[in-house]
């Protein structure tokens, strides 16, 4: 997407150094027909009128180091002029290679210079989520695909070394899965997450199937930034905690494995269930942690409606009952859809590894070049 | 002697409902039930072979919660401590030690032992605590115990509590657990309840500052006061200690559970304590039966001379008013 006009007068310049011109230093990223210069003077300009204490100043901090890390390369290049048209050939030699290497800095600088210019989410900097992985259209398969993906996840949970807790797991008879939530903390966790969120699509030859006919069928991923106690704060009046321990005398009186509680948000109706951990109080903190992520879900799908004027069913269909991505088992592909390009070995990606995370890697990057062109168009 | 006559009563209707369950008599049945499960394979190899030939053998002896209890022993043969895990690995081949030791561990809950002392271990709150009989199973509601106290000492300056009745450790444990500045003062009357209190502290590394003392209520000699007084004393009714499951009448020390007439006999001691060793504007929470609460505030209103005050009553997670809290005046 990033057009880099220079590119070609370095290669002019390697020839015959005296073509140089020092405009050709001036920054000329581009983005789709956009130039980004104008974008970056105002950048400076806000930067420079803002008082230190300023949010939007500490935000704009890296792109200013960058900025001036480039100029303090420009400035010896400048430099070596003189000793470019030197008559003495070994130190003309010499200073065309150290010119060499400041090119290359420069394009260096460039790259990175993409990268801090590209608009971070808000919510970004979330580091504790909820994933629900659950089953969707296809029965007995999809259940069994979705116990893959919620594998998927704990590899690649792993694998970015972040924590998690099982917070819920219906399973199947045969291995299957209706339901799963995990909560998980890590850092950066909500920015990799939140690419999943959708309806992913398998495609095989399932293992239950006996003609050997291929199904399509689909599971759902969601996923929610955990709240803090500000934003989602929930009153003891408004909810009611279920056990199953209700019936009998309870206490000293029973023993039981049974841990299981369910929380129910009276005003919204909204009800949570959990039973993995062994402690009560565990599974109740879970549920809690749950309720106020899908409560703190429903507030930013009512805003959202409000500001776009779409209905809560239309925000709900554009966010999460996307199709984001399709497993083909049979062609041993993964397609995702918002990004061109398959991603092929289908065992090593189920693993929840790099190649998960270098697909994520490119949808994060896909979609800040597409924020950074809206903001753009504002500056037209 | 109640008691002697309790478990033996007991013990012979589990020993009926063993006989039921006599193992080669199901093994039999149950294999040729797995066969047509698993496809021809006559050897249970998997963990999932096992949840589901022990879930049959569970049901048919009549054990109470069979999925819970074979799901809970294979967690533990995988080393966690979540049903879930079991459903994850369910194709994994188990090896011969591992296939040993679940069948013992089966065999012990067939003969009603209860799944936390036959895993040697459950989960309180946060933490972790190893549990052997006859020491006391902390339930449920014992963590709410807790939460009232967590609240308690955070709006207030609270350097030092005592735990009268303590079993496992686990209500000291969780408060010190939780709250790096504690200091607590364990006691039981059972030397077993106060060596596995012991044992607790020391694996969760909390015995720098967790006395363990063993001795009755009554007999109770402190050096200093306390800020709290919290405890889980035996508070069943006599007359409902019949009604208790064979888990508990069989393995747990029923001292532990037994309250006397009105269930208040070991209460009644606390409430000695308290006034002695509870500073002023102390506070004292007990779980206790739900016909309780009224019977300590009237007890409390007619006995002045101890100086105690009842603040209040806590519900648990069913609505049961379970625990009380007490000031000291």
């Amino acid at each position: 997407m990033f057009v880099i006009k220079y590119a070609s007068s370095i290669m002019c310049r390697a020839q015959n150094v005296r073509l140089l011109r020092p405009c050709s230093y001036a920054i000329d990223l581009k983005i789709g027909d956009y130039s980004m210069s104008k974008y970056i003077e105002k950048l400076v300009k806000e930067y420079e009128c803002g008082d230190t204490q300023n949010v939007r100043k500490q935000e704009l901090k890296p792109i200013m180091s960058v900025l001036d890390r480039r100029k303090e390369v420009i400035k010896n290049i400048e430099s070596l002029k003189e000793l470019l048209s030197d008559p003495d050939e070994s130190i003309k030699k010499l200073a065309e290679e150290e010119q060499f290497g400041y090119d290359q800095k420069i394009l260096e600088l460039d790259e990175h210079l993409k990268e801090v210019l590209l608009p971070a989410d808000n919510e970004d900097n979330v580091n504790a989520i909820v994933l629900d992985v659950s089953s969707g259209v296809g029965g007995q398969e999809a259940m069994l695909f979705a116990n893959e993906v919620f594998e998927m996840y704990k590899g690649y949970i792993e694998f970015k070394g972040w924590q998690c807790e099982i917070a819920e797991f219906m399973n199947t008879d045969i291995g299957g899965l209706r339901h799963a939530s995990l909560l998980v903390e890590g850092e950066n966790a909500y920015k990799c997450f939140k690419y999943e969120a959708g309806v992913h699509r398998v495609q095989r030859i399932p293992s239950t199937e006996k003609s050997g006919r291929i199904h399509t069928s689909t599971i759902s991923v969601n996923v929610l930034p955990q709240p803090t106690d500000i934003q989602i704060d929930l009153q003891a009046k408004d909810l009611r905690i279920e056990t199953k321990r209700a019936s009998g005398a309870g206490g000293q009186h029973v023993n039981t494995t049974d841990s299981a509680v369910r929380i129910v948000h009276i005003p919204t109706n909204v009800a949570i269930e959990c039973q993995t951990d062994r402690s009560q109080i565990k599974n109740r903190q879970f549920a809690m942690q749950r309720l106020r992520a899908k409560l703190y879900e429903m507030q930013l799908e009512e805003q959202l409606a409000k500001t776009q004027g779409l209905r809560k069913s239309q925000v709900r269909t554009k966010f999460r009952n996307e199709k984001i991505r399709t497993y083909n088992f049979g062609q041993d592909r993964i397609t995702d859809h918002r990004v061109a390009g398959n991603v092929h070995n289908m065992k090593v990606f189920m693993l929840g590894g790099a190649p998960l995370d270098d697909l994520i890697d490119k949808l994060d990057h896909q979609t800040k070049l597409e924020r950074l062109r809206e903001l753009l168009d504002g500056h037209k | 002697m109640f008691r002697t006559l309790v478990r033996r009563c007991v013990q012979t209707q589990c020993k009926r409902l063993s006989k039921l369950s006599d193992l080669s008599h199901v093994e039999r049945r149950s294999l040729s039930a797995n066969a047509s499960t698993t496809g021809g394979n006559s050897k249970p190899e998997t963990v999932e072979d096992m949840l589901k030939l022990w879930f049959k053998r569970f049901s048919d002896a009549q054990v109470y919660e069979p999925l819970e209890s074979i799901a809970n022993i294979l967690a533990s043969t995988l080393n966690s401590n979540k049903i879930a895990t079991v459903y994850q690995e369910r194709d994994r081949k188990l090896s011969t030690v591992e296939m040993k030791n679940i069948i013992e561990m089966c065999k012990k809950r067939l003969q009603r032992m209860p799944i936390q002392y036959v895993i040697g271990q459950w989960d309180f709150r946060e933490l972790t605590l190893k549990l052997r009989p006859p020491v006391f199973i902390p339930r449920p509601e014992t963590e709410i115990l807790v939460e009232l106290a967590l609240n308690d000492i955070k709006s207030r300056d609270v350097t030092c509590i005592l735990e009268p009745c303590c079993g496992s450790g686990a209500i000291s444990l969780a408060l010190l657990n939780l709250l790096p500045g504690l200091k607590a003062v364990a006691c039981d009357k059972s030397s077993k309840a106060c060596e596995l209190t012991e044992e607790n502290a020391s694996d969760l590394k909390l015995s720098g500052r967790l006395e363990v003392q063993q001795c009755a209520i009554g007999d109770i000699e402190l050096k200093n006061k306390f800020d709290l007084i919290i405890s889980n004393p035996p508070y069943v009714l006599s007359k409902d200690m019949m009604d208790l499951q064979a888990e508990i009448l069989l393995f747990e020390d029923l001292e532990a559970l037994d309250g006397g007439l009105d269930g208040l006999d070991v209460v009644r001691d606390i409430l000695g304590v308290a006034t002695t060793y509870l500073n002023r504007s102390g506070k004292l929470f007990l779980e206790v039966d739900p016909s309780h609460p009224e019977l300590i505030a009237n007890l409390l209103t007619g006995s002045p001379s101890l100086g105690l005050k009842f603040e209040r009553s806590h519900k648990d997670f069913n609505g049961v008013a379970r625990f009380v809290e007490i000031i000291k005046t």
